[in-house]
Order: structure tokens, then sequence, then C-alpha cells
């Protein structure tokens, strides 16, 4: 079983049991929080109920709900902070393996790519103390 | 065709006769299997909110609106196939 578990939640409320839920990654670190959900709606049958397909999580994925303004805000914050080319990163839910008080993925931080600002920061900011 | 949670969430839901229901403030779904998770539902309007933000020990009964029911989603508007009075309250 790795899906979220109707016996836990009863009713299955996205936005209550899987946005805005921390990312463990297959060693159990955090990599990120789920800042989005991506539905396939078929074209062919629009009366199909959509399919959850992917997570959205990384550097502007919460900024693109915020429209253009919103967007280009973090972008630029995020240039100050030296990374480059911010964009969010979608983890497949064939990828997610349990989720519970977080959502634990068959990944490992590298392979989520979702470390740009956490390593930029390591890099930039707490490498330059002392004893670091 | 693929959309975002937040492209749906916050969206004007509006009867077959264009009568506002209120806003989706969240989506239900369900697990046929261990693999999937299908959209079943929205939940809909100021109820719905209230019990959102931690009040669901008020019984609100909030409004449902099953997937069956959406005719169409536009960029701004989600509109049903059903009149206003004839939706459920979960």
């Amino acid at each position: 079983m790795k899906a979220v578990s109707p016996e836990r939640y009863g009713r299955i409320e996205l936005g209550k049991h899987l946005v805005d839920k921390s990312l463990l990654d297959r060693d159990d670190l955090r990599c990120g929080k789920v800042d989005d959900l991506v539905l396939d709606l078929s074209d062919a049958d629009p009366g199909r109920p959509p399919e959850l397909v992917a997570l959205v999580t990384g550097p502007l994925a919460y900024a693109r709900t915020l429209g253009r303004v919103g967007t280009a805000l973090a972008r630029g914050i995020y240039r100050l902070l030296g990374i480059r080319d911010p964009h969010p990163v979608e983890v497949p839910w064939s990828r997610v393996r349990q989720v519970d008080v977080m959502v634990r993925l068959d990944l490992s931080r590298a392979e989520c790519d979702v470390n740009a600002v956490s390593d930029t920061v390591r890099d930039r900011l707490f490498a330059h103390l002392p004893g670091a | 065709m693929h959309l975002t949670y937040h492209q749906i969430v916050g969206r004007r839901v509006v009867d077959r006769d264009n009568r506002p229901v209120g806003r989706v403030v969240d989506l239900i779904a369900r697990s046929p299997d261990d693999r999937t998770i299908r959209v079943t539902g929205l939940l809909v309007g100021r109820r719905a909110l209230i019990q959102r933000i931690g009040r669901d020990r008020w019984n609100l009964h909030p409004v449902v609106v099953g997937w069956s029911e959406v005719a169409d989603l536009d960029d701004e508007h989600i509109r049903l196939r059903t009149r206003r009075d004839d939706l459920r309250r979960g």
C-alpha cells in the first residue's frame, strides 16, 4: 500500500491530506514539500474523473500559483540567491511510496532535483561560517 | 490535458442557469486501487471553507459537487450540468 489510505483518512481531500506535506526521500531525508498537484483530464472522455499524475515541488512551484507578478518576484529572489534557472520539479505519482503525516518517495534527493535552494544557501552562506 | 490543483481551487462554480454556487475549496478524491487517485468531486462554498480551516465539529455539511456534474471548465468558472437547488451537502 503506497497511496493515501482511505482507511486512515476516510474521504481523501487533496488539499487537506496532500498539499503542503513534507516530502521524504527513500533515505528519510527531507526534500521539500508538496506545493501543487498535476491532474490529468482525459480529452477523449471529459466525464472521466481526473487522475492525479504528479506532485509539484521545488523553486517557483508555489509562486506559479500567484500569477505573473508573483512568479517574476520569486524568480528575482531566487536569482539574487544565486539560482540561475529556478524551476519546479514534477515527481510522478508512481514514485510516491506512502502518504501519512509526510509523503514518502521512492527517490533519492539527487533524483528529486529539488535541492537547488538548500544547496545554494549552504554553499553561499553556511560554507563561509567558521567551523562549517 | 493537464491541470494543477491550484488552477481548480478558488474557481467560481456556477450552475446550469449561471447562478453562483460558490468557490472551490478543495478536491475530493478516492483511490480505486493502491496506485491510482482520482478526483471524484469538489468541495464548494463558505461552509466548506469554514470546515477546511478547522471547524469539523460543527457539522456544517458543505456543498459537495460530484465530478460527473461538471459540464465545463473555463479560465474563470466551473459550470455544472445541474441546478443549484439539486446539489447535495456532504
